[in-house]
């Protein structure tokens, strides 16, 4: 794989190198098989990702009062089966209607649980990149070739259970055997919620630490940080950005 | 919620208005607090080149390049977390729904029903 992704030097702009280097690391993790999907549909998520806001269907979703009465068909770049398409698009363009019964609908059309759980991290993960890229007035990074041809890992972590959200997750205290790495002693909602699939969470927290911060270092209100923001700073901007979202969490 | 909880460290005042979108001139002891807002608030709504280069060269002419990569960088990763909140259904942990009532009711969050689900 090119090891050129991501090469800011070439767009003549200054972006912290740790930036650069996990979205590099993203990218490699995009290009293998994964936990339920291969390396080839890995890609094809995370380009039906940046279909999303251009998909007729979604926007007049998006604008309806009740989205499940309007029907028609994605605008898809991918032969990915259309109940995965759904999802992603879903996922991107109108994220505060999913609901329950959504995900258990999606269930019934042939995505699995877990594999949902996987396509939401790779969706998200993706998204997040690209909106860095968007807020810099960057072109999107061209997604990389499948690294491999092997099959999904469909590793189910045993431990995990339902009861707190749409989707089983691993228990506040359950990062323990091949998930001990994922977090210490017990943990916050977000962390867990796509812990079905720990490398799932592996990759988005990653990910998270370079463009915000860590997980410990949310959880102790660490405020001396390699940054130009403030923890102060950084909060309005992530306060701001989850309040035009309308996200209580 | 870490807002409140940043600003109360560093004893600055912590009006949620700026958050909420309701008023530019709140938090004002926070340093590049409105240009920091406006352009968080310009990513979000997923303006359009010509609006947000706006916001990014104006918050580049009052700090620097190195601010509003960090701003990016932080507002591009909240993009990802709404979509996972959402995406799975979890509730606010207990512990930070009972320190956050008033934080809670100041940001009007009631209002949204997925609150509550």
């Amino acid at each position: 794989m090119s090891d050129t992704f991501f090469d800011y030097a070439a767009h003549d702009i200054e972006i912290r190198s740790d930036l650069a280097e996990c979205f590099n690391v993203y990218w490699r993790q995009l290009s293998a098989a994964g936990t339920w999907f291969t390396a080839s549909e890995r890609i094809a998520i995370a380009a039906e990702s940046r279909a999303a806001f251009d998909c007729a269907l979604c926007l007049r979703r998006k604008n309806a009062l009740s989205p499940s009465s309007i029907t028609g068909t994605h605008t898809a770049v991918t032969d990915l089966p259309p109940v995965m398409v759904e999802a992603i698009h879903k996922v991107i363009t109108d994220q505060a209607r999913i609901t329950e019964s959504y995900v258990t609908e999606l269930r019934e059309n042939g995505l699995s649980e877990a594999a949902y759980v996987e396509l939401v991290g790779i969706t998200v993960t993706v998204f997040s990149i690209d909106e860095f890229h968007r807020a810099m007035g960057l072109p999107l990074e061209a997604l990389p070739e499948p690294s491999d041809t092997l099959s999904p890992s469909m590793y189910s972590p045993p431990q995990a259970t339902h009861g707190t959200g749409f989707v089983a997750m691993l228990p506040s205290d359950g990062a323990v055997g091949h998930e001990e790495d994922l977090w210490i002693n017990r943990t916050a909602n977000v962390h867990r919620a796509l812990s079905l699939v720990p490398n799932a969470v592996r990759e988005w927290v990653a990910v998270m630490k370079s463009q915000y911060m860590s997980m410990t270092d949310i959880a102790t209100m660490q405020q001396e940080f390699d940054r130009s923001l403030s923890r102060a700073q950084m909060e309005i901007v992530a306060a701001r950005v989850s309040s035009y979202n309308d996200c209580f969490y | 919620m870490m807002l409140r909880l940043s600003v109360n460290h560093d004893e600055t005042s912590s009006d949620m208005d700026l958050i909420t979108g309701e008023s530019r001139d709140a938090l004002k002891d926070v340093p590049l607090s409105a240009e920091l807002a406006a352009f968080a608030e310009s990513i979000a709504k997923r303006d359009e080149e010509d609006a947000l280069s706006i916001f990014r060269e104006s918050l580049a002419a009052a700090s620097s390049q190195e601010v509003v990569v960090d701003a990016a960088a932080v507002a591009a990763n909240f993009q990802r977390m709404v979509r996972i909140a959402d995406s799975t259904g979890i509730p606010l942990d207990s512990p930070q729904r009972t320190f956050s009532e008033t934080v809670w009711n100041e940001l009007k969050l009631d209002k949204m029903s997925r609150a509550h689900k």
